[in-house]
């Protein structure tokens, strides 16, 4: 019943794993900053339930893109 | 979180309203149902797994049709409808969820398909109504089907942990995934996917732009061949899936088949054993019948032998008193002889001595005396011996004697006597036996055997084309990486406005990669580490060291030696599982309700006491569903007592129908 599965609404676990994320970024010295992996992350956690990954492919992409055009500003 | 209550109206046995107060954590956090078999415990956890998901299962996963869990006496009824709710809360948010199937009003007489019946569903979020369209979606964000194997815990579960520990099994994959789900792990797998999958998008843009650039031409078109290439790849690799699971599914429910007709298989065996113990009976029973008709030839001499006998006796007197009387008559002519001797000479035929008158005349009248006995004893011979006078009577006579056959031939009749009724025991269970397997066909059993046997050594190629077709996709996606690469490091790459997304997403594709490698590790120990600990509190075996996790979280159990135990009991197994499902628990940092089917069923009174002293750790509300052959209602939860809040039966009212109960404490 709800509460066993649901490690990702416990926001240190949460936290946990967007902070494993940001330590391999820093391992491999990927060239996306933090706002964006966070933003990315955001939007995965909130959709993980959902069959049908269209909805957060688009929003990945928007965000990838707003990145992108904010960089070349 | 805890679940208030469970309310089922005309589902399966459970005939009109039906509640079950599940007590709040702080009044006990084990509930107790006790039920017989095929009285309905199985038929409240799929209650509460319809009224979530709209589905309910047989043994073996079968789905049972909807219109099927309508009690019969309320399918014939004019209502025709059947309903099952809930109310929960969760962090401090009430939800009331009913379902309910009702026959659709054209329809006439009982319903018997789904297609007659019309399903409606209810959800109130803290009293407020949710819009039809979101039920569906809110019930998936709170509880996703994929993990409801962790908190509907039935014998299935336990099959399905076995397969765990098969590396590289479809259904193994099927369940690690949904323990991944519990763990929260999706968020790392479907970011990475999805991030992948626009990576692709994206580099299928930037090859098309390339194009036109002279120096990266060669190398964009390459890649975007190497891409269609792993699109087929993939392509015929799901389809390779695909026939592998419609294959373990064919597996599957040859097997459920199989298991169904065990029963059968070992009375056909029991049928094999009485035919041959009837055929030798038989074959005996010819036997003596022959043996006693031989015996009856002569058994007549039998009636006659007191006869015979008494005749024989007579015979044998008969010549002992001649052979007496010639050894008498022998001598007395040898006298005569003598005598006769004596007159002539007129001396002693002995001393010699001169016989005087008196002596002569003595000797004349014994001669006389002699002829006269010889006369008179010749004629009492012959008179005595008459009877046997000819050697062909007293040959006669002796035929007439045979053996004692009379006794053999009682013998006889008394085994023919005990094989008949041997036999016809035989024949009552032979004749039981048939009735009961009549039905089955048992060359279908051994096609289906041999079908099962064909069918598994399929998926096993399967297996093997898949991987292979795993091991060229990656070999193709490094092709890839690599004239990504070189496309990237050209200047030329500028040109394209889709060089910036592939290195960004190919970027966040290789972050998300290894942070799930290192998640599912660190996921892993933990899980490890927490069945370890529940494990030796539950085992009673002290010198196993604990357990040991696979990929794809089956669990080993380690001995002594730290090498792995191959052969584990059907206790064992439901010991790792009860492991497993504690430490997801522990892992996931939260506990919910757990409803458990019959948990305790293959253990011993051990293991039961320890597992049940360690249940009221499980959750914060456990319902278990239990028989009073696996929990005895006052030695069994004795040691549970305080955590026990309220004790319920399932009792039967009649074949179709059951009611549930509260019992006083």
């Amino acid at each position: 019943m709800p509460g066993q599965w649901n490690r990702m609404k416990n926001m240190s676990e949460s936290e946990h794993m967007l902070n494993t994320l940001k330590s391999m970024r820093d391992e491999i010295e990927a060239e996306v900053p933090n706002d964006l992996l966070s933003r990315v992350f955001e939007i995965e956690r909130e959709r993980q339930f959902e069959e049908s990954r269209s909805r957060a492919q688009s929003e990945v992409r928007e965000a990838v893109e707003d990145w992108l055009s904010k960089q070349d500003e | 979180m805890y679940l208030d209550f469970l309310r089922l109206k005309n589902f399966m046995p459970f005939y009109g309203e039906h509640t079950l107060k599940v007590p709040a954590p702080d009044e006990g956090r084990v509930c107790v149902v006790f039920g017989d078999n095929m009285r309905g415990k199985t038929s409240l956890l799929n209650g509460l797994r319809w009224l979530l998901y709209g589905k309910a299962y047989a043994r073996h996963m079968r789905p049972i049709a909807q219109v099927d869990l309508m009690n019969r006496d309320a399918a014939e009824s004019d209502e025709a409808s059947m309903s099952v709710s809930a109310r929960f809360v969760q962090e401090n948010v009430e939800y009331e969820l009913t379902r309910s199937l009702t026959k659709k009003a054209y329809v006439i007489g009982v319903p018997t398909k789904d297609e007659d019946t019309e399903m409606t569903v209810h959800l109130r979020k803290d009293g407020e109504p949710i819009s039809r369209g979101y039920i569906e979606h809110e019930i998936a964000r709170a509880l996703p089907e994929s993990i409801s194997r962790f908190f509907l815990f039935d014998g299935e579960l336990l099959q399905e942990y076995e397969k765990l520990l098969i590396e590289q099994s479809r259904q193994g994959e099927a369940i690690s995934s949904a323990i991944e789900q519990v763990l929260g792990m999706p968020t790392l797998t479907n970011g990475r996917d999805d991030l992948y999958q626009l990576r692709v998008n994206a580099e299928k843009r930037q090859s098309e732009e390339l194009r036109q650039v002279q120096t990266l031409e060669k190398h964009a078109n390459r890649r975007l061949k190497v891409r269609e290439e792993v699109e087929r790849l993939k392509e015929d690799r799901d389809e390779l899936a695909r026939e592998q699971a419609d294959t373990e599914q064919q597996i599957e429910s040859l097997r459920t088949d199989l298991e169904r007709t065990e029963q059968y298989e070992s009375y056909a065996e029991e049928l094999r054993q009485y035919k041959a113990r009837l055929e030798e009976s038989e074959s005996r029973e010819a036997e003596l019948r022959g043996e006693k008709k031989e015996l009856m030839a002569s058994a007549w001499k039998d009636l006659l032998k007191p006869k015979v006998e008494d005749a024989w006796g007579e015979v044998k007197a008969a010549e002992e008193r001649r052979e007496r009387e010639l050894r008498k008559s022998g001598a007395r002519q040898r006298d005569k002889a003598l005598l006769e001797m004596a007159l002539e000479s007129g001396e002693c035929p002995t001393c010699g001595h001169n016989l005087d008158t008196r002596e002569l005349e003595v000797i004349r009248t014994h001669c006389k005396d002699t002829e006269e006995g010889d006369i008179s004893g010749t004629g009492e011979r012959d008179s005595d011996v008459g009877m046997t006078a000819s050697p062909l009577g007293a040959l006669e006579l002796r035929k007439l004697q045979g053996p004692n056959v009379g006794a053999r031939i009682r013998d006889i009749e008394d085994e023919i006597t005990e094989k008949i009724a041997g036999r016809a025991q035989l024949e009552n269970r032979i004749k039981e036996i048939n009735d009961k397997i009549e039905s089955v066909d048992t060359d279908q059993i051994r096609t289906k055997r041999q079908e099962v046997n064909r069918l598994s050594t399929y998926a096993g190629e399967l297996t093997e084309q898949i991987n292979q077709q795993n091991r060229d996709i990656e070999a193709k996606e490094r092709d890839i990486q690599q004239l990504t690469n070189i496309i990237n490091s050209d200047l030329g790459a500028d040109q394209a406005g889709s060089s910036r997304q592939v290195k960004v997403y190919d970027s966040l594709y290789e972050i998300f990669s290894r942070t799930i490698t290192e998640e599912r590790e660190k996921t892993r120990e933990r899980v490890e580490d927490f069945a370890t600990k529940a494990f030796k509190e539950l085992s009673t075996e002290a010198t196993y060291t604990g357990l040991q996790i696979t990929t794809n979280y089956g669990l080993h159990i380690i001995d002594p030696n730290g090498e792995t135990v191959r052969e584990r009991s059907a206790g064992a197994e439901q010991i790792v599982a009860l492991s497993l499902i504690d430490a997801l628990n522990r892992v996931a940092q939260s506990y919910g309700t757990v409803m458990m089917d019959t948990p305790l069923g293959r253990l011993d009174p051990h293991h039961r006491q320890n597992i049940l002293k360690y249940v009221p750790k499980m959750g914060n509300q456990v319902v278990l569903l239990v028989h009073e052959g696996e929990l005895d209602r006052a030695a069994g939860l004795s040691s549970i007592k305080e955590h026990v809040g309220k004790i319920y039966k399932i009792a039967r009212v009649s074949a179709t129908k059951s009611t549930l109960e509260e019992e006083a404490d």
